[in-house]
């Protein structure tokens, strides 16, 4: 599914401007990260997107002429389980609230908790798992409603590196028949890289996208791209734009726009 | 929890238990402590045996007054906290007057209850009712409002209707509130009962409850036969309050933190 953002802004109050004129296409294999300072907006443009958070301006339109956010599947911060239900249970919950009978959804489950390594934890509660665990039953019961488009908003951001980095792989393992795009919220630029067709580097105050890079790493990646030269040139790349990028916060609104002008120059080719 | 219980955790409490048995005989040898005052504890059981026909109709009765009354404090509570639960206006314009039915002492309701409903069963459930509804009603509205936020949005992203959110993640959640709710109610059904008895029993025409009991022996002025009643009552509510505990194990101990295994 291809996704096209055109001038979204998103207003709290008369005041505060989270969001102003974000323009984002999304082409239907791509795996785009959006980095930047907390308070840039990141989650709340994936909560506009998800339609779970009203735009205060601006079109978002989904091709597949599915106008409404129908194919979208979203994967939260926090594994966000229902602790009352089985992993089995919570896996099938989003297909249970579509109406779709059980012996299908249990097939669905079963399928999915195979492909994230939770095969024999069917019928465990959630409260049995550890955190990398749950939240691999958080991205099965996403990918449940087989959506065309995953958005994730810091998924792997409470776990520690080890399983976060094994936790990247299993998502491009999983993702490598490229079924869905992606747009994933992260605080780690290895991560945002690693993962990245593309990566959106956003400026705070008000929330805007400062700097695109791409990331022309071939697919599928494994631990050993992470030991490519050209690897680490990109997180040093992406790294830099962020400096930049904060620097603009701490000089205030009057001047963000003249340096984001001389960021986009040094840093986007 | 309820299912295996360790000797070694009744040993303390058995302990403490002769102590205090000791204690009590020691206490009335040694303060010369009458009988009309304080009996001694065999003189309980004997008066336990000598008024048991009394004591088994009454405690039957209340145990069905009591039955009857947490049953529909039960039923009621859970709706009508699902409604009050269900929208802001149903909150916000309701809750406010059953605070103020709950503020008002069931003492001054009782008579004007009596007047409506008579005496005898009716009364007595509305009494028990009006006495236990409340910590349910407490209880399961704030379990039911207080949902994770971020529960609310995985339901709002799969476009679950008012009716799915309510029933597959409100009413679930609010589990471990009402059954706080439903533990303090267990608790208080005996008083409602007994309380009900005493101002609307034996006008039925049937059998008189435990507290109507309770009133003839305090005319009669036989402290035992009070003391044996009032170990009746005990049993009754100890059999209240273990219901509920079954009923709380078997709904929560699979996934709520208060029932964390320890195997």
């Amino acid at each position: 599914m291809t996704v096209s953002l055109r001038g979204v802004s998103k207003k709290f109050g008369s005041e505060q401007t989270v969001l102003q004129d974000i323009d984002l296409d999304l082409g239907a294999s791509d795996f785009v990260s959006l980095i930047g300072p907390s308070g840039c907006g990141k989650s709340t443009l994936l909560r506009i997107i998800a339609g779970i958070v009203e735009k205060s301006s601006g079109t978002i339109s989904f091709s597949d002429d599915s106008k409404d956010n129908q194919d979208i599947s979203f994967v939260f911060q926090e594994p966000t389980l229902l602790p009352w239900l089985t992993v089995d249970k919570n896996v099938q919950l989003p297909l249970r609230l579509q109406g779709v009978e059980l012996h299908s959804r249990s097939q669905v489950s079963q399928e999915l908790l195979a492909k994230v390594g939770l095969a024999g934890a069917a019928e465990k509660y959630p409260r049995q798992l550890s955190g990398g665990m749950k939240m691999r039953v958080s991205i099965a019961r996403a990918l449940s409603v087989k959506p065309k488009l995953l958005l994730l908003d810091e998924p792997f951001g409470a776990l520690d590196e080890m399983t976060r980095n094994n936790l990247n792989e299993e998502l491009l393992r999983i993702r490598s028949e490229k079924l869905w795009s992606a747009l994933f919220v992260t605080h780690s630029v290895a991560e945002a890289v690693f993962l990245s067709s593309r990566v959106l580097v956003m400026a705070a105050n008000p929330g805007r996208v400062a700097h695109i890079v791409d990331i022309p790493l071939a697919y599928p990646r494994t631990h050993e791209t992470r030991e490519d030269v050209a690897f680490s040139d990109l997180v040093r790349k992406v790294t830099k734009a962020l400096h930049s990028v904060k620097n603009m916060s701490f000089q205030g609104v009057s001047d963000s726009s003249l340096s984001l002008e001389t960021g986009s120059q040094r840093y986007v080719c | 929890m309820f299912v295996r219980v360790p000797w070694s955790v009744l040993f303390w409490p058995v302990i403490v238990g002769l102590c205090l048995l000791l204690a009590w005989y020691l206490a009335i040898w040694f303060f010369d402590i009458p009988e009309y005052q304080l009996p001694k504890p065999h003189v309980i059981v004997e008066a336990i045996f000598k008024e048991r026909e009394l004591l088994i109709s009454g405690g039957a009765q209340t145990t069905i007054a009591c039955m009857v009354g947490f049953f529909i404090s039960v039923s009621g509570g859970l709706v009508l906290s699902l409604f009050l639960a269900s929208s802001k206006w149903a909150f916000d314009g309701i809750y406010p007057y059953i605070l103020i039915l709950k503020m008002t002492p069931i003492i001054v309701l009782a008579p004007i209850i009596i007047l409506w409903a008579g005496q005898g069963l009716a009364s007595i459930t509305t009494i028990t009712f009006l006495i236990c509804f409340f910590p349910i009603v407490a209880n399961t509205t704030m379990g039911l409002r207080s949902v994770d936020q971020n529960h609310m949005d995985l339901f709002r992203v799969y476009k679950a209707t008012p009716s799915q959110t309510m029933f597959w993640l409100r009413l679930p959640g609010a589990m471990p509130y009402f059954m706080a709710g439903l533990k303090i109610a267990a608790a208080l059904t005996p008083i409602g009962a007994l309380y009900g008895d005493t101002v609307a029993g034996m006008g039925s025409g049937g059998e008189a409850g435990l507290g109507f009991v309770v009133m003839v022996f305090s005319a009669q002025f036989k402290v035992p036969a009070l003391f044996a009643s009032a170990f009746v009552a005990c049993v009754i509510g100890f059999l209240f309050v273990s219901i509920v505990n079954i009923l709380a194990w078997l709904t929560l101990h699979k996934w709520h933190e208060s029932y964390v295994h320890t195997d």
